[in-house]
């Protein structure tokens, strides 16, 4: 009922004109962590707000679904990442190319087991800042759609080492966009 | 007590500067940091990394202020430490005060600070503080457009209350707390990312 009363709400969306539009996404973002082999699996998505034809602000949220890793069982993983950030976009035509610096925090999970039992315990959490860089492209086809693919380097010191624990994810897919301002005498697409 | 003094001074110095110019004034700026932070201790060298936000409102053409939080994580092989900033400064313009281009600043302020070292491999030994902190340094606005700038501060961070410290030998590590120690601090470096939603007061 939220989507369609935002839908029915919305605007024609043009590329050129974008200030007011929000954008959402959701994807599979497999990623590489560079201190290892470990390849983490996520499901997120974000939000993005155009305050300007050029530029907007994103927030992103990833949880871990999946890892494989050289281990048969890897104890620490990155459950939870959460970050927010500002974009610059590049139009051309029906494509939008953009470059994006980000901030947020990382919950990094580690398997713990009790040594003389052999059971394990409670997994022990801690919050990480994070600092991240995306660059991406997006096709837009529609209104109110348009294809993406993005990949993202993202930096967080480990929390148990005087390590880094770095990551590259990739992702594409569809995307979703809604014009909050009316178009004066101009059309969408 | 001759800190305060000093920061005291320059905010009354820069509120007299306020009743100037008042194109700017009631501007109310939000953004996204991240700051490094330089210790003198407990970090081998290795500078923390933080997250945080902030807000800006602007008093008059020269003159802002800063209201931030943030969160500073750094690890060494033994431990592990974790700062929570909050607090404000004081910003001067002395040159440019228009919104574009390179617009230069000084700033001082105030914050409340607390500080959690604990020992990696055994999460019970750990220590913690609660103090406050001064702060001053210089950075600079870049603006890309009239609304969003990317800016760039290096500060110096005095504490005012109790100093904590780590002592490590033979990879025991055993925390002391120390009195009076103002001259702890250290060296923020933040790079952050601001919008100007609007104007607070002073819309025409």
């Amino acid at each position: 009922m939220i989507l369609q009363s935002l839908v029915l709400q919305a605007q024609d969306f043009s590329i050129s004109e974008r200030k007011g539009t929000l954008k959402a996404t959701g994807s599979l973002y497999p990623s590489r962590r560079l201190d290892s082999k470990v390849v983490n699996y996520y499901v997120g998505g974000n939000a993005e707000y155009f305050f300007h034809n050029n530029y907007s602000f994103r927030g992103d949220i990833y949880g871990l679904v999946g890892q494989k890793s050289p281990l048969s069982n890897s104890s620490l993983k990155t459950s939870l990442i959460l970050n927010y950030g500002f974009n610059k976009h590049f139009v051309k035509n029906k494509f939008n190319s953009f470059v994006g610096v980000y901030t947020g925090m990382t919950c990094f999970k580690k398997n713990q087991m009790d040594l003389q039992t052999f059971v394990a315990v409670p997994p022990d959490v801690q919050y990480v800042p994070n600092i991240g860089l995306t660059v991406g492209a997006q096709f837009y086809f529609y209104d109110y759609f348009h294809f993406f693919a993005e990949t993202r380097y993202i930096h967080h010191r480990s929390p148990y080492s005087n390590g880094n624990i770095d990551e590259i994810s990739f992702s594409a897919g569809l995307g979703f966009q809604l014009s909050t301002k009316k178009l004066v005498g101009k059309k969408g697409i | 007590m001759k800190y305060l003094t000093l920061l005291i001074s320059f905010c009354v110095f820069t509120t007299l500067h306020s009743q100037e110019d008042k194109k700017y004034n009631g501007e109310f700026t939000l953004g996204i940091r991240s700051t490094t932070s330089f210790f003198d201790n407990t970090n081998d060298g290795r500078p923390g990394l933080g997250t945080g936000g902030n807000f800006r409102i602007r008093l008059s053409d020269r003159v802002n202020t800063d209201w931030f939080a943030d969160y500073i994580f750094s690890t060494t092989s033994l431990l592990k430490r974790a700062d929570y900033h909050i607090g404000w400064s004081v910003l001067y313009y002395p040159f440019s005060v228009q919104n574009k281009g390179f617009r230069p600043y000084v700033l001082a302020g105030h914050c409340f600070d607390y500080t959690e070292l604990t020992e990696i491999s055994n999460y019970s030994n750990n220590a913690h503080r609660l103090s406050s902190a001064i702060q001053g340094g210089i950075g600079t606005h870049y603006y890309f457009t009239e609304r969003l700038d990317v800016t760039v501060q290096v500060q110096y961070m005095m504490h005012l209350g109790t100093h904590l410290e780590a002592d490590i030998a033979n990879n025991i590590v055993a925390f002391k707390y120390e009195k009076g120690a103002i001259a702890e601090g250290h060296l923020l470096f933040t790079v952050g990312l601001n919008y100007t939603l609007g104007k607070l007061w002073g819309r025409k």
